[in-house]
């Protein structure tokens, strides 16, 4: 049960929220994440949220992380053509969460999470210095590639997207997991873009927030139909978002490549061990 | 072309910082009445007002990159983009079903 907002069990209630959001927009600032990975359990196991009012709350904040980063520095890494393409991928796995919820136990969904979560950090892993970059600024970026400023080598760098399918079925599954556990998918995305289809992180993360901004609107709005937003805790958590997503967008202009990805592995590892954890 | 995409950004960026001004300045207001004035009216319906703005700014940069497409000519992406919004209507209406 959410207390009053005035009192001085609200006030501390909500002092925590909005640290919560603050912490979880710093690290989908700098990572591309909505942050709900790390918002809903801080929600429901600290401080004792109902789900279904913290998984409203989080998805609100994803929206106000993905509206900061694209705002933000980051627009200009935005590969829209990427992000149109696939979010029909993200969308259609997130209409199809209702049959995935009855054909998979809630155990073996955090399972296959986790298990895909420790996967995604390996292969993450032996590509810390893979940039995914062109140097040639007139190569042929084509149909979804692009190009774009790269602050590390102070010249326009060329890239091409691969694997194609592969980034289409995992932005299927990364919106079936976003209805289930209610959370953005950039978890999902941003690694495998990187990792496996030739993105590179910096854009993957851009492309990501430009994403999951969408895919989070629709549930977030039947949330807030069927009265399940609690407007003072969703203002506190996105207001949280904004002061975190601003210290993660200026941290992470000054942060290498490299830096990012190491920080993404830990991300990925904590998270899998915390959905096989909660078995 | 390159100007165009540059334009099409500017208008984007200028419509997300907006959105996020006026939405952040609202859930403030809202949160400062229902914490330090909770008798006085308006709290929830500055708040509603905030999280409702901030809901629709998606859909709006949404829109801004299938304008932007139809602007440079190319509507295969303007249909992927008329795709996602569809599916996104459908998915709210299979909700409130």
């Amino acid at each position: 049960m959410i207390p009053p907002v005035s009192g001085p069990d609200g006030m501390a209630l909500y002092a925590a929220i909005m640290a919560g959001g603050a912490l979880a927009g710093a690290l989908g600032a700098l990572l591309g994440l909505g942050g709900g990975i790390f918002l809903v359990p801080f929600l429901t196991l600290a401080l004792d949220v109902p789900i279904r009012q913290a998984l409203a709350a989080s998805l609100v904040t994803v929206i106000a992380t993905s509206t900061a980063i694209s705002s933000g520095a980051g627009r200009r890494l935005i590969n829209e053509r990427l992000g149109l393409v696939l979010e029909i991928a993200t969308v259609a796995g997130s209409l199809v969460g209702g049959v995935t919820a009855v054909a998979v136990s809630p155990a073996m969904l955090h399972v296959m999470f986790g298990v895909c979560m420790f996967a995604i950090a390996a292969v993450l892993l032996t590509r810390l210095d893979a940039r995914n970059v062109i140097a040639d600024p007139d190569a042929d970026p084509g149909l979804l590639g692009g190009r774009f400023y790269e602050e590390e080598t102070s010249r326009v760098v060329v890239y091409r997207v691969t694997r194609l399918p592969l980034a289409l079925a995992g932005s299927f599954v990364a919106g079936n997991v976003s209805t289930l556990l209610g959370i953005g998918g950039g978890i999902m995305k941003v690694p495998l873009l990187n990792a496996f289809c030739g993105v590179p992180i910096r854009v993957a993360a851009a492309t990501s927030a430009f994403m999951i901004g969408v895919t989070a609107t629709s549930g977030a709005v039947i949330y807030f139909g069927r009265g399940e937003l609690v407007p003072a805790m969703a203002a506190a958590a996105v207001l949280g978002v904004r002061l975190g997503s601003g210290a993660g967008l200026r941290f992470s202009e000054r942060v290498p490549v490299r830096r990012i990805k190491q920080i993404m592995i830990l991300v990925l590892v904590l998270v899998g061990a915390l959905m096989l954890s909660d078995l | 072309m390159r100007s165009e995409a540059a334009t099409r950004g500017g208008i984007m960026a200028w419509l997300l910082r907006a959105a996020t001004v006026v939405s952040t300045a609202l859930l403030a207001a809202g949160m400062v009445l229902a914490l330090f004035a909770p008798r006085m009216p308006g709290a929830n319906a500055l708040l509603t007002a905030g999280l409702v703005i901030l809901m629709i700014t998606p859909v709006t940069t949404l829109l801004t990159a299938m304008a932007g497409e139809a602007a440079e000519g190319d509507w295969r992406f303007v249909a992927i983009g008329g795709v996602v919004i569809a599916l996104l209507a459908g998915s709210l209406v299979v909700a409130f079903l």
